[in-house]
């Protein structure tokens, strides 16, 4: 169950032996509510994590090769996977060794980066006409205390607990201790993720006989 | 995700206790030459015993004289028992400790008096205003006028300001017409002076050839050990009673005046008090010690308030001589060792600050502190070490008894439903509310600290406090000079609220109180308090009718470069 920047915040002042309560740290809040959020930031880069994926369809303007409408996705980097609709068929990112606009036609064949919070790509050839799925995550604004935070809170606590230990210059060990769980802890969130089983052969099949992958 | 830390981990974190207090106040000595034992700023907080810091006791409403007489105490003193006043209307009334008041005397009724001063006497009370002639109160509380026994004649009964009571000798000086005059009565009689018939030893003395430097009006007179303390403006003479020039069948009472010493005065007949082994006094630089030396066994004199002087001397340069004279007293409070002086803040007076002087020569605490809020015309002691105190009417004693509240004022004023009291610091009055009283603001500051690594910076990660008693306070922390900005307000770094290790935490508190309990001090967890500095400066602060007592202030912090 998610739980809100103050429980995790009272939960990493508890770790630190300090004393919780609404208001009591005058001078360690703010700075673990930080650490909690460069947490969550760093670890957000890390994966694709499935409470934050969202599926879209846009069409293509058949001109320029931009999206007719805006997209959730702030930067190109959040974009996972992009499919020409109504088909399995990927777009790959545009090779380095080719020259864009000598490719024509009016299907989709690769995308590139464009700097841009609303519409972060660009489809190539720019005269594509086909509309596009487009799934990637999307990264929430900064938490404000009674905001629920969709990722691990066992993680981030173990995260926001080694900086501020770090920062104490005090025991060494414990501060090691939070680094080694956190790090522990992000690698079984990553390897447990598909807890549902996983398609061995992605092409379109709805026969009951394919392979299928148990984790 | 998170590699390895870059550098070799090893213990940086320092932890620094401060908990020796026994210096008190200093505002001579700078900032940084000063260790944790002293303090810039010490009002309303002593230097306890037992080596901690805590609130001043409050004080309590003993007894109201308003409906025997409206006008307010001049002075007053304890004797057999009772406490005796002497209002300015004359007349002099008694209290006793059940509140029962009695009026004894008005025979000084329509004098023009602003003065009084009192000497017990073989089980009486001698009582003089430099005005009128003498009172004696004799032991069952009975006034008339000091007489000559044999005559039953007051003709030749001085009239002077002060009076004491030294080797079987009552003694008085500052007569107004001849203020260098030292009147010694006969031995064993108070009512026996020169004039009055044989057998007479007494005599009168002027002592103005004798005082080699500054101006030979008596300003004050003690008794101390075998001699006989006579301070004049700009000096002390420790005169020797009870010797005698025999010249055939005659023999005449002739004082040794040898021991002069110039440099220490007296300001106030009314700041002599004798500790026993040490009498204290103001002059008109600050407070002189007088003590027997250990080799010699003379008595030598020695500035007390050294580290309080530029404070005492500021107030004293704006008050008249008749002030001073009229308005400073002082008593000692055996309990707690204390001499307290009061000093008025101005020639009419809405305060008298306290300086507190704490002092145990076995132990070798000598700690200053000032004590604010009251303006009391008059002060004294009891035999059973209480501490009365008067203003206008009303006779207040220091509470010592009541540990759960340090209240200021207790049975005549209280603070209104918000607790908060009027500007003047004075409270709503007549109370009635059992849990009466006017809170006492604290304030206690230490000099800047620079943890013995001066260009080095430090990095404070928490504060740690070892107090008892259940008050609320603030506690600062200013860095690196960062003290008050130009409009004179405090800018502390760092701020925040606790409360004493005694408090009961969340739910203890009725509703209006301090919100969840507060930051109890008693728990030993950690309170973050991170800050970079070089220089530290620690202070706390607030305003309340809860015990308080200060044993200890610990800091964790790391040292850093020289860079700040």
């Amino acid at each position: 169950m998610a739980k809100t920047m103050q429980e995790i915040i009272t939960a990493v002042v508890t770790n630190l032996s300090m004393v919780p309560g609404v208001g009591a740290q005058v001078y360690a809040e703010d700075r673990i509510a930080q650490f909690v959020q460069r947490v969550f930031d760093l670890a957000f880069e890390e994966h694709f994590w499935h409470d934050y994926m969202e599926f879209v369809t846009r069409s293509l303007d058949g001109s320029t090769g931009t999206i007719t409408s805006d997209v959730p996705f702030s930067r190109f980097k959040d974009i996972q996977t992009v499919w020409v609709a109504g088909t399995e068929t990927k777009l790959t990112q545009l090779p380095r060794n080719r020259n864009p606009f000598l490719i024509t036609g009016t299907y989709p064949k690769y995308v590139s980066p464009v700097q841009s919070d609303t519409r972060p790509l660009k489809v190539w050839p720019i005269t594509a006409t086909n509309d596009i799925v487009i799934a990637g995550r999307v990264k929430p604004d900064d938490f404000a205390l009674d905001d629920e935070i969709n990722l691990d809170h066992v993680l981030l606590e173990f995260g926001a607990t080694w900086m501020y230990l770090e920062d104490d210059g005090h025991n060494g060990g414990a501060a090691e201790k939070y680094r080694v769980l956190y790090n522990d802890r992000f690698k079984q969130l990553t390897s447990g993720t598909f807890s549902v089983a996983l398609s061995s052969d992605s092409r379109v099949n709805d026969s009951m006989q394919r392979w299928t992958e148990w984790p | 995700m998170f590699g390895k830390p870059i550098r070799r981990r090893e213990e940086t974190l320092l932890t620094t206790t401060i908990r020796q207090f026994d210096g008190g106040k200093n505002v001579i000595d700078a900032d940084l030459n000063l260790s944790s034992d002293y303090a810039k700023e010490l009002s309303n907080i002593e230097r306890g015993i037992d080596g901690s810091l805590s609130i001043r006791p409050g004080t309590r409403l003993l007894v109201d004289f308003s409906d025997l007489d409206s006008a307010a105490v001049v002075n007053i003193t304890y004797f057999s028992e009772r406490v005796i006043a002497v209002l300015a209307s004359g007349r002099v009334v008694s209290a006793q400790a059940d509140g029962t008041k009695t009026s004894h005397s008005t025979a000084w009724a329509g004098s023009a008096f602003t003065h009084v001063s009192f000497a017990p006497f073989n089980g009486e009370l001698v009582i003089v205003n430099g005005v009128d002639k003498p009172l004696l109160m004799a032991d069952d509380f009975t006034v008339d006028f000091l007489e000559d026994l044999a005559t039953t004649s007051n003709v030749n009964t001085p009239i002077c300001r002060y009076a004491c009571t030294h080797q079987r000798y009552l003694v008085m000086a500052n007569d107004p017409t001849e203020p260098d005059a030292l009147y010694i009565s006969h031995k064993d009689a108070s009512g026996t002076w020169p004039g009055d018939p044989a057998p007479n030893s007494a005599v009168k003395l002027n002592l103005g050839s004798i005082v080699p430097v500054g101006s030979a009006e008596i300003r004050g007179i003690a008794s101390f050990r075998d001699r006989l303390v006579i301070g004049f403006d700009e000096c002390v003479i420790l005169a020797q009673l009870d010797v005698y020039v025999t010249s055939g069948a005659t023999s005449v009472h002739t004082p040794n005046f040898d021991d002069i010493m110039p440099g220490f005065g007296c300001s106030s007949h009314r700041t002599m008090v004798s500790l026993g082994n040490d009498l204290l006094f103001c002059d008109f630089y600050g407070v002189v010690s007088l003590a027997k030396t250990i080799i010699s066994n003379s008595l030598e004199p020695a500035r007390a308030s050294e580290l309080v002087d530029p404070e005492i001397v500021a107030l004293l340069q704006q008050l008249t001589t008749g002030t001073l004279e009229d308005k400073m007293h002082a008593v000692y409070d055996q309990r707690n060792r204390r001499y307290m002086l009061f000093i008025p803040n101005a020639n009419d007076p809405t305060e008298t600050i306290c300086y507190s002087y704490t002092t145990i020569r076995q132990l070798k605490i000598n700690a200053w502190a000032t004590l604010r809020g009251w303006n009391w015309a008059a002060s004294c002691r009891t035999a059973l070490g209480n501490v009365l105190f008067a203003r206008g009417t009303q006779i207040f004693y220091y509470d010592f008894e009541d540990t759960d509240s340090v209240a200021d004022y207790k049975d005549d004023q209280e603070t209104f439903s918000d607790d908060t009291v009027y500007t003047d610091g004075y409270g709503n009055s007549p109370t009635d509310d059992e849990d009466s009283g006017v809170p006492i603001n604290f304030t206690w500051e230490l000099p800047w600290a620079d943890f013995n690594k001066r260009m080095y910076v430090k990095h404070s990660r928490y504060i740690g406090l070892d107090t008892t008693g259940t008050a609320a306070f603030t506690f600062q922390m200013f860095v690196d000079n960062l003290y008050q900005d130009r409009d004179g307000e405090l800018t502390p770094t760092l701020e925040m609220d606790f409360v004493g290790g005694s408090h009961g935490g969340f739910g203890a508190d009725g509703y209006g109180d301090v919100f969840g309990g507060g930051r109890i001090t008693s728990d030993e967890r950690l309170y973050a308090w991170t800050t970079p500095f070089k220089l530290a400066k620690f202070r706390v602060t607030g305003e309340t009718k809860e015990p308080l007592r200060i044993v200890s202030i610990s800091v964790a912090y790391q040292r850093g470069s020289i860079r700040r």
